[in-house]
Order: C-alpha cells, then structure tokens, then sequence
C-alpha cells in the first residue's frame, strides 16, 4: 500500500529486527545479512510473515547492507540481485494484505574515509561525495525497479553521509524517501542536547534531511531508548513531515552463564515506550535490533491498531 | 606560547584547520602547519622527547579526554589523530636517531566474523596517540592472524573488540589461541555487548567501554 494512503488510516506500526532473528535461527557468519536472501530465502519469508501475523502494517526488506562497498569483500554477490530478491520476498510475504513495503537501505560502513577525503582538496572531496551517491543511488534505484512503497534510509550516525544517501534516492525514485540516525545518549549536563555520535545537531539533521529531499524523518537504534518519546517531541517542534521511529530493545549484552544474548527491553516495556513515541506525534513507528514478533504484538495492544 | 605548546593547540584544533583556510585541502594545511613548527622546535634545540610528549601526545590526551566527556565526537578525533600521524611521521627520523621507544606495542583487531571497525579504529588512533605503536590487523581477524603476528613481533598488549553478539565468542576463540602460544601478551577487549563479567569469564586481562578509557588501561596494564 502506498504510504501516504497508510498514514491518512492513523498510525503505521512497522516490523521489529530483522537480523536478531536471524541469529537467533543461526546466521551464517562472516557476511552481510543481505546475503541470507540468496542463501536462505525461506526464512527471510517466514520472518517477515511473522511480523505481519503479529501486527505489523509495514514491513522493511531484508536489505540493510545490500550496497556496493559492504559487499566489496564479498564479490560473488551482487547487489542489484540482493535488493530485487529482498524486495520480492517482502512483496511475496506481504501478498494479499495491506502491508507497506519500506526499500531498507543502512549506511555504506565508509564513513571514516568520507571523512577524510572530505578534507583533502575539493576535486578529491566532490570526487568521494559523487562516489557515495553513486552506491545509494544504485541501492535505490534496484530497490524501486522492484517495487518498493517508500525507501526508509536508516541507522545513519553521520549527517553528511545521511545527506547524500537521501538526495540520491529521492533523485533516482518516485516513491517517498525517509531517513532515520542513531543518537547517542545526552550527556549528563545537557540532558535535552540529542547529538549523533559525529556530533551533528537536531537542527542540522532537520534541516539537512529536508532540504536533501527526505518525506520523513527519525530515529532509530542508538542509546536513547527511554528518551525517545523526548527526541520525538523536540523533532515534532522543528517539522511537520512525518516522524518515523524505530526502537531497540535496550543495548545487548551476553548472559555469561547461558552465552545467550539478552536484550533489556521485554515486550510490555517496549509497547510502553512506542506508545509514548506516537503520542509524542510518530506516526511510523517499529522496533530494531533485539526487538521480536512479541515486541511488536505488544506495541499493537497499546496502540490499539 | 612556545613552539611545542602551539604544536599541542594545533591537535587540540585540528578540525578547525579547515574553517581557516578556506577552500585549500586541510590535510595539506595540517602538515605544513604540524612540519612548521616541529621544525622550529627541534631548530630551537628541545629534543625530540618533549615534542612528542609535551605536544603531540598532550594534545591528543586533551581530545581523549574531552571526547569521554561528550566535548567532542568521532570527527575531532579522527582529525586530531591524522594529524598527530602527520607529526610522529615528521618526527620519525629523529626518534630513531634519539632512540625513543615507543611506550609499548600492541596489537589491535576486530574478530573473526566481525565486521565493524570504527571503534577499533578510534581504540588504535588513541593508542597511537598516546605514543603506543599499533599493529592493526583490521576487521574479521581470526586467531590466525593473531597468532601469526605475536610470533613475529615483539608485543606487550592485545586489543581485540567486536560489536555484534553473535561474533562475541570469536573473542574467547582468538584468546585462547594467543593463550595456548605461551607467549606473554596482555589481553583486552571491548565492543558494544562486550562487558566486564565476559572479560573476567573468559579470561582477559581487562575491559574498556570506549576508545579513551582503552588508552587508560592499556596504560595500566603494562605499568
């Protein structure tokens, strides 16, 4: 379903993690989980039919790290083959049902480098800002070749980078592209300060996002779990675009008596905390990493949709 | 303000390099910068030692320690550490003809399975600036690899990290092949689910949160 015809029903409550349940089910490891499209197509469909059965009105394809510089150890993939695929079994899952579609698109892990070509001369910085355009605008486009309803940008902590990947799938894309960073904790003293872990600014982000071309802006991931209901609030304050949020279920850690995983965040706590968001003015909100099929049944009880 | 102090405000500011010269590279600004007035310095006749620890180093710990404090982020420390590089590379015949030794040598890696590496390479930068030299074996470095190299160089300290749970037991792997060479090396190890009960559970000689706090126990484990 397109998204604008979503949003106009109330809110749009998303899927949760993608790659905790894989590796609760055993992640091949060594590679991007993109790459489970290929290898294991029938349980990137049964997840995500999962979180359609527990309530999820939008779910995002398995495509996180499916860009040309995460897979540049990995060459016997392709990344156009591993976006179409990913998009095909969202589509495939999501069949028959009014379940939106987000084309996911995670940041390209160069981030250091950018950096500092930046600072070289301007032939050799406006020569890396095309390079990194050219890797979202190819993820974009073989997204929406596909069939995608909206491209969500997600996880990205340097604005710079978040710029250019949203100015390249609005370019190359007809559908609505929105984009979400990673905000650390605020320090003690400046406990309404929400600053990326590069330091960019809520007003820079607002404004940079905007103006590059973004149809919603966010917040997903990070250290800022009980304070996303404020990050929504100081964000809604800036702009009228749509919000979108998606929360972890706290920091993981392992449990060294049973080498299990544990994330802090149980199922109740986590509806508590969405139901928060969305009062504070999401209207897309979700789960990441840590977060199940329980999480989201749970956010759907207390959103009552 | 004396050469070496100016040379230690010159990191502190790196990132502002840019802001100052407008429309030129900073990286080419930083060196000419950095060169000047280590140039100057050792001219003046102090020795090597105190450039580096007096202005160097000071400055970098003056970013470790802002960018604990949420003063600073990535951004300043990437370019403070590139340019202290600039400096130690400027600087490095004179540390071999004044014989300096770096304060130790350590090995640095992200685990097999893993890979993210930008906290290691904040934990290697620290490192370096704080004068340890730094052997990185980049991302999705096995036991292999770790073994490999203790055998060829001589290393006091093994810093290994990962940020995904699922490549957490990578750690103990390559811990227990370091272990099982003999060879005596300090142990530590970070990441985002790493925490201090795993380090005490498998073993290592220390855990650090984040890339500042690394410099403050490497620090302490080879005192």
């Amino acid at each position: 379903m397109e998204l604008k015809k979503a949003l106009s029903r109330g809110i749009v409550l998303c899927d949760g993690a993608m790659g905790t349940q894989l590796i609760n089910t055993g992640l091949p490891s060594g590679i991007p989980t993109a790459c489970c499209n290929v290898i294991c197509p029938d349980r990137i469909l049964s997840i995500h039919k999962a979180y359609i059965s527990a309530g999820s009105q939008a779910i995002l394809t398995n495509t996180f790290d499916a860009n040309r510089l995460k897979l540049r150890e990995h060459k016997e993939y392709d990344v156009k083959e591993l976006n179409r695929i990913g998009v095909k079994l969202a589509r495939q899952a999501s069949a028959g049902t009014d379940v939106v579609v987000f084309g996911d698109i995670g940041p390209s892990g160069s981030e250091e480098l950018f950096l500092y070509s930046l600072q070289e001369d301007k032939i050799i910085a406006d020569k890396a800002k095309q390079d990194l355009y050219d890797v979202y605008k190819e993820q974009a486009i073989a997204l929406t070749e596909t069939g995608v309803d909206a491209i969500l940008i997600e996880t990205m902590s340097y604005l710079q980078e978040a710029i250019i990947a949203t100015q390249a799938a609005a370019d190359n894309t007809e559908v609505p592209v929105i984009c979400t960073m990673v905000f650390g904790a605020p320090s003690d003293s400046r406990s309404s300060d929400f600053k990326t872990f590069w330091g960019d600014t809520l007003p820079d982000i607002v404004q940079g996002l905007i103006k590059a071309g973004a149809s919603g802006i966010g917040a997903n991931c990070g250290d800022v779990v009980e304070a996303m209901p404020r990050l929504a609030q100081q964000m809604r304050n800036m702009t009228h675009l749509p919000l979108v949020f998606q929360v972890n279920a706290g920091r993981a850690v392992l449990d060294v008596q049973t080498n299990q995983t544990v994330h802090p965040l149980g199922p109740a706590e986590f509806g508590r905390i969405i139901s928060e968001v969305a009062a504070e003015g999401a209207s897309v909100v979700g789960g990441c990493c840590g977060t199940t099929p329980d999480h989201i049944e749970a956010a759907r009880r207390c959103l009552n949709c | 303000m004396t050469k070496v102090e100016k040379l230690k405000q010159t990191i502190i500011n790196a990132d502002k390099i840019c802001e100052e010269i407008e429309g030129e590279g900073a990286k080419g600004a930083t060196q000419r910068k950095v060169e000047g007035l280590i140039t100057a310095a050792l001219k003046e006749g102090t020795p090597a030692e105190i450039v580096i620890n007096d202005g160097l180093i000071a400055g970098m710990d003056v970013v470790g320690d802002r960018f604990k404090k949420n003063e600073v982020y990535i951004p300043e420390v990437l370019l403070a550490a590139r340019a202290m590089k600039i400096g130690m590379d400027i600087l490095k015949p004179e540390i071999i003809k004044a014989g300096i030794k770096p304060i130790g040598k350590c090995l640095v890696g992200t685990v097999q399975g893993d890979l993210h590496d930008i906290g290691k390479n904040l934990v290697a930068m620290m490192l370096k600036g704080a004068g340890f030299e730094v052997i990185d074996l980049g991302v999705d470095a096995g036991p292999d690899k770790f073994v490999e190299q203790l055998k060829s160089q001589e290393v006091q300290l093994v810093g290994m990290s990962t940020l995904l749970t699922t490549t957490m037991p990578a750690i103990e792997k390559a811990l227990k092949a370091i272990k099982e060479t003999g060879i005596l090396v300090k142990i530590m190890i970070g990441g985002a689910p790493v925490t201090q009960d795993y380090a005490d559970k498998i073993g290592a000689d220390g855990y650090a949160a984040d890339a500042a706090s690394a410099v403050d126990l490497a620090k302490s484990l080879l005192s």
